[in-house]
């Protein structure tokens, strides 16, 4: 049946064992016919050949009895001649009308042939000449005796007649005979053909039935296969699959559809549908079924979910569906019952709709204890629970008590539900206890039977019987744990145990969630008081410009009520003059960007402008700007200090030295014998006063250069300089002091080396060395002066012979106002700056200082400042072999960039560029630039912007070199524009030469600083 | 260059005692002195010093501004200025330099080897 159903699906794809047999039975038909027509036309050849060949014989025969009939008549007339009697005469007498006789006969055999004809008339006419030859002997023998008759004989013409009569029939004879043989001849050959024809057709025909068998078994067996596979896929398949007639009788079911019901084909074929297990113990009904296969009758597809109930007793959900097959009139044949089992979605789909339920549940509920009973529904709901109990710490309390609580309507349990509001379960302790300790799931199948479980006695009152405990985590630990009881002791199964996974960490983060946001909440309140009352100005700004929040400082300082603020946008509140920058500022902020220490200027709501520094930062969240923070304070005050204290600084500077002007001249005056001769007394005093003025002087130098130097502005004028001249400049200045000391400096110049340098700084630090060297020393000592290369450096050495250092003392040294000891300093005439200064001047230009000191022997000041390397300065790979210079080219004219690229181009360095402030930035931190050239025009003030965007940078290391295109700059302006360690130069003053030197020795220092902070 | 007559500028009568001692005493210069940018043009149309050593921070006319008035005028424009300041930051000292000023002289100054200190800069015999 089924492979009749497997057959009818296939039809069409498959030449059929029918058409193949038609083929060979007309085949073989074609054979037969052939055949019979080849031996009819071989017989009817054999007859003619027969007839012909009696034609031939009677010819024959009847050309014997006209020779025998003449030789009759011969013999006759002969005896007759001799004897006369007439009775010999007998055999003559009859032969002319034997003759006649014969003559037509042969004449009738010879119908149609010519020639013979001829040859027959020939005889005839002999024939007749010797009867009548004869007949004339005859008549001579009787009338005129036999002497007449043998005279008529001797003439031989009846011997010569006669032999022509022979001679002819033989010849005739003879004719005949080939004829004869010729036909048997060529009905040889007829034969021969026939039988060659006939052996060919049935040997075709035999090798056509062969091809025809094979093909055919072929079929045959291909279709067996096919049969086996349908079958085999039939059976093999999870679906349910049967086979049955259009009202309903069972024709086939698979093993699939028999196993789920324990059955066997005998127990189901030949019975109607709805009478098999399938349906009889199916909770869906019967009537379903059947108005299903009354559709499928008339042809209609039908498909419905139903209920069944396997052999093992489990139910399941079937996608059941019937479909028509219908034969080639249209007429449905059968039914294909077909059945899906879908219990797995389905419970999926629940399972979905529970954790969605859940999700929802607790992305909604602003609180624990309103997203508790309905989380805990869903659960019960979908695991068939009746009771669910969530237990919790209180706060930071070591006890769970059920925080939360879902029981099924209708459920009498209160006093289960009483004694669990009531009952604390300590860590370790009872079954939440327990579980909240092993943080593992555990499942009591019949909680009235388990001795450990101590609300048994009230479950068992509610009928509870099985209960399922499961932790809740939380990063981790485990912060909860939720109890589920049951009307019925189902163990969980693996998907209820997932799905609790799931859903309870989702708890576990919502808990979480909430109790951090109850903190943030509280900490936000505690902050926000913070805020309100800070002293501090406090923003914050959407990223369209617009206030989100402002404290009262806020408000109070620039003049704005609450409402004034929400229609405010950023740049209102910001002076003109610093919107560049702000806007540079809000760039990097709005990249991610801390930017600390910013200074600007904010304008109050009547024009005021407020000075303020402060901290501005960006709130992000997944890369989008959410607001920008800022926190500023008021240095309006401070800048206004500031200001003055530089011009009293200035001022100071200028009043004291005045005065001191005076008196110093007219001490020295005094000193120089111009106002005349003075007693010993009054010149040692005169001494004292021009000594200490200058003290005072120096003092006064220092402290204008320590302010310089704690502003940060303290520039140095770089060239190239010969460290030999720099120590000559200095031994020369301090030679008078040397020799009233009695101490002899000793120049020692190891190598030729150059720095670049400010020389008249480099100066000022040696004098101070040296001159220190002078003061300590004692009469006749030496003190050396010496400088040598040491690597990328040049080291200058100022040793002494003086009473040395403790080296517990040195690190104090070079701090300001740090002599060993305020007695000694004044002694020395010192201001207690010089080495702080010396610190200062050295560290500016990438270099070091330092003191090597054995106390009793004797002092060796050193410091270490980057050399000009000689002849091959451009290649700088002895500066740093491992990779190559990176300077970053920045500016806004690119033609100007690429000139000045141009002209480094010997030094091997690889060039990074940019034409904006934010990518300079960026490039210089990210690429690690060694330097940084920034190309201008001339000093506008986007140039200022820039620097100060640097300036932003939290200790930007890498140092600059300015050039300028157009102008050169003021050195006040220069002073401005200066950022750590920072050189100007313009360019069409600068030759090639000197400007590669300046850039390679920039660099120099640059790898030096990196090398002493790795 | 040979120096005879020397103009001296300073609002501060002290400094212009001083440096008249130095400069006539140690330096063997005729001094004229002037305590104001506007003396000190006066002084410049009248006297024709060979040198003017001359102050920055003055009351009314600073030292700056006699400078350049000095330099637009026909009789002081050849004449090499010295300034003679308290004012001795780096940046303007070389601002004064890049004014066309011959040279600076700090204050305080040394009285004894002041005049030395012109002959070097001016290139005097």
């Amino acid at each position: 049946m089924l492979s009749a159903l497997s057959n009818s699906l296939r039809a069409k794809r498959q030449p059929s064992v029918k058409a193949l047999f038609a083929v060979g039975i007309a085949v073989m038909l074609a054979t037969a016919m052939a055949m019979g027509l080849i031996t009819c036309w071989q017989i009817s050849d054999v007859s003619r050949a027969r007839q012909e060949a009696i034609r031939a014989q009677e010819f024959l025969t009847q050309l014997e009895s006209v020779l025998s009939t003449l030789k009759d008549a011969e013999t006759g007339q002969r005896g007759f001649l001799l004897t006369g009697k007439e009775s010999f005469l007998e055999p003559y007498n009859g032969a002319t009308s034997r003759i006649d006789l014969s003559v037509v006969s042969l004449r009738q055999l010879l119908a149609g042939d010519s020639e013979a004809l001829a040859s027959l008339k020939d005889l005839t006419v002999l024939a007749k000449g010797q009867l009548s030859y004869w007949s004339d002997t005859i008549v001579t023998r009787r009338n005129k005796g036999m002497e007449a008759a043998r005279e008529v004989v001797l003439t031989e013409t009846g011997k010569k007649s006669m032999d022509r009569i022979r001679a002819l029939i033989v010849h005739m004879r003879s004719d005949v005979s080939s004829l004869l043989i010729l036909r048997t001849h060529t009905l040889e050959a007829r034969a021969t053909q026939a039988l060659v024809l006939l052996l060919s057709l049935s040997a075709c025909a035999s090798l056509i039935t062969i091809l025809l068998s094979i093909a055919i078994m072929r079929l045959l067996n291909a279709q067996r296969e096919a049969d086996q596979r349908f079958r085999a896929v039939f059976d093999q398949t999870f679906e349910f699959i049967g086979l049955l007639a259009p009202d309903g009788t069972v024709l086939e079911a698979n093993s699939t559809a028999l196993e789920f019901i324990g059955a066997k084909e005998a127990d189901v074929i030949g019975h109607k549908f709805w009478d098999t297990p399938w349906w009889t113990s199916s909770p869906s009904p019967l009537q379903t079924l059947k108005q299903a296969i009354a559709e499928a009758q008339a042809g209609r597809f039908v498909r419905f979910e139903a209920e069944h109930k396997g052999l093992s007793g489990r139910t399941i959900t079937v996608d059941f569906s019937l479909k028509p097959i219908k034969d080639e009139t249209g007429k449905v044949i059968f039914l294909i019952p077909e059945g899906h089992d879908i219990s797995e979605r389905k419970l999926l789909e629940r399972r979905n709709a529970c954790e969605h339920a859940i999700t929802a549940v607790l992305s909604q509920a602003t609180s624990l204890d309103l997203a508790a009973p309905a989380f805990l529904k869903s659960i019960c709901q979908f695991g068939i629970w009746n009771i669910a109990i969530i237990w919790m710490p209180e706060a930071e309390d070591d006890v769970l008590h059920a925080r939360a609580f879902w029981q099924t309507a209708g459920l009498e349990a209160d006093s289960f539900m009483d004694t669990t509001r009531q009952k604390p379960y300590p860590f370790g302790c009872g079954w939440p206890g327990r579980v909240w300790a092993s943080a593992e799931p555990a499942w009591i199948p019949v909680v009235s039977e388990d001795m450990t479980y101590d609300r048994a006695e009230q479950a068992a009152a509610a009928g509870l019987l099985d209960a399922l405990f499961f932790p809740v985590e939380a990063d981790g630990r485990t912060i909860a744990v939720i109890e589920l009881l049951s009307l019925e002791t189902h163990k969980p199964e693996l998907y209820f145990i997932q799905m609790m996974r799931i859903v309870s960490a989702q708890l576990g983060q919502y808990i979480e969630r909430k109790s951090a946001e109850d903190r943030l909440k509280e900490s936000q309140e505690r902050y926000r008081d913070i805020f309100e009352n800070a002293s501090d100005l406090i923003q914050s700004v959407a990223a369209d410009g617009s206030f989100l929040y402002v404290n009262i400082a806020w408000q109070t300082t620039l003049g704005y009520d609450a409402d004034e603020v929400s229609r405010l946008k950023l740049f209102d509140i910001v002076h003109p003059d610093s919107r560049p920058h702000c806007q540079t500022i809000l760039t990097r902020v709005n990249a991610g960007e801390a930017v600390r220490n910013v200074q600007t200027t904010f304008v109050t709501k009547d024009g005021r402008a407020v000075d303020v520094e402060g901290n501005v930062s960006a709130s992000l969240k997944d890369g989008e700007l959410i607001a920008t923070r800022g926190i500023f304070r008021d240095i309006t005050e401070r800048k206004a200090v500031e200001r003055r204290l530089s011009e009293f600084y200035s001022v100071v500077s200028h009043e004291l030295r005045t005065p001191l002007t005076s008196i110093r001249a007219s001490l020295g005056l005094m000193e120089g014998g111009i106002a005349g001769q003075m007693s010993e007394k009054a010149m040692r005093l005169v001494h004292i006063g021009r000594t200490e003025s200058d003290r005072l002087i120096r003092l006064i130098n220092d402290i204008l250069d320590m302010k310089k130097i704690e502003a940060g502005r303290f520039e140095l004028f770089l060239a190239e300089v010969s460290a030999e001249d720099l120590i000559a400049s200095a031994v020369d200045g301090l030679e008078s002091a040397a020799a009233e000391a009695r101490v002899v400096l000793s120049p020692v110049i190891k190598n030729a080396v150059s720095v670049l340098a400010d020389a008249d700084r480099v100066v000022q630090v040696l004098t101070n060395l040296i001159s220190n060297a002078i003061k300590y020393s004692p009469p006749e000592a030496e003190v050396e002066i010496s400088v040598c290369q040491k690597g990328t450096s040049a080291l200058f050495c100022v040793a002494d012979r003086g009473p040395g250092i403790a080296a517990s003392e040195v690190p104090r040294l070079f701090a300001m106002f740090r002599q060993l000891d305020g007695s000694d300093r004044r002694q020395k005439g010192g201001t207690g700056l010089g080495l702080a200064i010396c610190k200062a001047i050295v560290e500016q230009h990438g270099g070091r200082i330092g003191v090597d000191s054995t106390p009793g022997q004797g002092s060796t000041f050193w410091c270490e400042l980057p050399r000009v390397m000689s002849s091959d300065v451009y290649r700088l790979d002895n500066v740093n072999s491992q990779r190559i210079a990176r300077i970053l080219i920045a500016g806004s004219d690119a033609g100007a960039r690429q000139i000045l690229k141009d002209r480094l181009r010997p030094l091997d360095a690889q060039f990074l560029q940019a034409d904006r402030a934010d990518e300079a930035i960026s490039l210089a931190r990210d690429k690690r630039a060694d330097l940084i050239i920034l190309d201008f025009g001339t000093a506008d003030s986007s140039l200022f912007d820039l620097l100060s965007a640097f300036g932003q940078q939290e200790a930007f290391p890498t140092p600059f070199l300015i050039v300028y295109r157009a102008a050169d700059l003021s050195f006040e302006d220069r002073d401005k524009l200066s950022l750590g360690l920072t050189a100007h130069l313009l360019e069409s003053s600068c030759p090639d030469e000197e400007f590669l030197t300046m850039v390679a020795a920039m660099l120099a220092r640059s790898f030096l600083q990196r090398e002493q902070k790795s | 260059m040979k120096i005879e007559k020397v103009l001296l500028v300073d609002d501060d009568p002290n400094i212009r005692i001083v440096a008249q001692m130095s400069l006539e005493d140690v330096g063997q210069w005729q001094v004229i002195l002037a305590a104001s940018g506007a003396e000190a043009l006066a002084a410049v149309r009248q006297e024709c010093p060979d040198l003017i050593l001359l102050d920055i921070m003055m009351p009314e006319m600073d030292g700056v501004t006699t400078f350049i008035r000095l330099k637009e005028s026909a009789a002081g424009c050849t004449i090499p200025v010295i300034f003679l300041t308290a004012k001795i930051q780096e940046h303007e000292i070389e601002s004064y330099l890049s004014l066309g000023a011959a040279g600076i002289i700090a204050k305080p100054f040394d009285p004894l080897s002041l005049p030395d200190r012109i002959r070097q800069i001016v290139g005097a015999s």
